[in-house]
């Protein structure tokens, strides 16, 4: 008996595909969450302030 | 003056102490009549009078539930949400415990007790829905090893006892028992570790359950991956409910940290950073999901606009609204994102096992007030329990002469 796991049919592929298509994007999302934004952008967060 | 008299009066300055805030106990009853303790008194009280009425009645008299319908409100709200919110117990304690980001830890204790409440709350909800409470220990006598039911039961009677220990960590300072916190404080690490195994396992098995059920699941939420999908909503559920709750309680109980205020909006970043990253693969795996099934024809019909409202208003856009907020260190966004990611887990348990439950039959499944009262009335016991508890405890931060608690 064949493997299932190796037989290709129409909903396989669009896995597979959409797994490839995930990971191609995840990288391009994690790059831009984690990088930092051009100098100049405002933030909320507040500066440290100094101890007293 | 007898020695009973001599005895009782610390007894007496320790009840007034931790118990009444320090104020005598006219003072203290003077100050709980407020409008929001009347309210709270009064959904709590209904909700109390309901579930008495439902072990006394039956489930028939109290709920729309039927034999077509068994699983309502209280199995998809008060347990499946509950369960679910409450993985911020789980998600921040392996962070910082086990991961060692240590800088996560001025909010894990707030974070262990939402949980342990959580938990708690969702067992008295499972008890309104199962009835015979007193029969829970068959379970342990006849235990069903194939069943994911049995998996789920086990698995959240474990970790409710090892988020009581963990939470006994804060209470056993409140009580200053240096010896017992001691003790406790060496078994941190390996509960912890069960903590992490044992949600892992429950939470995925709560989806599990409902692989026996294809023909009543809708299918564009019925997946041979539903375990994976609970799981990985649970832990985007825990990071967004530790920056909701976190954002409440460091406002209303700002007086009771002692020592350095944490840089909150410097935490919620982070935890924005890793929201955005587990929603984007939720995302990416529920679309797996119709792929698997070859559905995305149903995708255009009115159920299909329902689904791509949960999974694109509520995974989608605030996976990039954390994303946008963690870049550009704009935690209103995280915070939003966080409120928009909490509503849609809930959203996602109750289309699970209520909504897209049964979704072709003709007479649709509504709750009755009844059983709506008594989910409003364990949420409000929930917030009331952590408002008595957060005022009296070390839970915002450590008591300072333990100053060398971990955990």
């Amino acid at each position: 008996m064949e493997n299932e796991f190796l037989n290709i049919y129409a909903a396989k592929l669009v896995e597979y595909g959409l797994a490839i298509v995930y990971m191609v994007i995840f990288v391009g999302f994690w790059r831009w969450v984690q990088g930092e934004p051009a100098p100049g952008r405002a933030s909320d967060t507040k500066p440290a302030g100094r101890a007293s | 003056m007898s020695s009973t008299a001599l005895a009782a009066a610390p007894r007496q300055d320790w009840f007034r102490e931790k118990i009444l805030l320090g104020m005598d106990l006219r003072t203290y009853l003077r100050s709980l009549a407020t409008p929001l303790n009347a309210l709270a008194t009064l959904l709590i009280g209904l909700g109390v009078t309901v579930l008495v009425y439902r072990f006394a009645a039956g489930l028939g008299a109290s709920t729309n539930l039927s034999q077509a319908q068994p699983w309502g409100l209280w199995i998809g709200f008060d347990m499946m949400s509950g369960i679910v919110l409450a993985a911020g117990g789980f998600t921040i304690g392996s962070a910082v415990h086990l991961f060692g980001m240590h800088e996560y830890h001025p909010i894990a204790r707030p974070a262990i007790l939402t949980a342990f409440l959580g938990y708690v709350l969702a067992v008295v909800g499972l008890m309104a829905d199962l009835g015979k409470p007193w029969n829970f220990y068959n379970m342990m006598v006849t235990p069903g090893s194939a069943s994911a039911l049995f998996e789920v039961a086990g698995c959240v009677l474990m970790y409710t006892s090892v988020l009581l220990l963990e939470f006994l960590v804060p209470v056993f300072e409140w009580l200053g028992w240096r010896k017992a916190h001691e003790r406790l404080e060496k078994a941190m690490l390996a509960l912890t570790v069960l903590s992490v195994v044992f949600s892992t396992m429950h939470q995925s098995a709560l989806g599990s359950l409902f692989l026996i059920a294809p023909a009543k699941l809708h299918p564009l939420w019925y997946s041979p991956y539903i375990f994976i999908f609970f799981f990985i909503s649970a832990i985007c559920a825990g990071i967004a409910m530790v920056v909701v709750e976190g954002t409440l309680t460091h406002r209303i109980f700002r007086h009771r940290i002692t020592g350095k205020h944490a840089d909150m909006d410097k935490l919620q970043i982070g935890l924005g950073k890793a929201g955005a990253i587990g929603l984007f693969a939720y995302f990416f795996l529920k679309m797996q999901g119709v792929a698997e099934g070859e559905h995305w024809d149903l995708l255009f019909t009115g159920w299909g606009a329902w689904f791509l409202l949960e999974t694109v208003g509520f995974v989608l856009l605030p996976s990039l609204l954390y994303g946008y907020g963690a870049r550009y260190k704009k935690v209103k966004f995280v915070r939003v994102a966080a409120v928009i990611t909490v509503i849609g887990i809930v959203l996602n348990r109750l289309n699970v096992s209520v909504i897209a439950y049964n979704w072709d039959k003709p007479n649709h499944y509504v709750p009755s007030w009844m059983e709506v009262s008594v989910s409003i009335g364990l949420v409000t016991a929930g917030v009331v329990a952590f408002r008595w508890i957060a005022n009296r405890m070390p839970i915002m931060s450590e008591d300072p002469s333990f100053a060398s608690s971990e955990f």
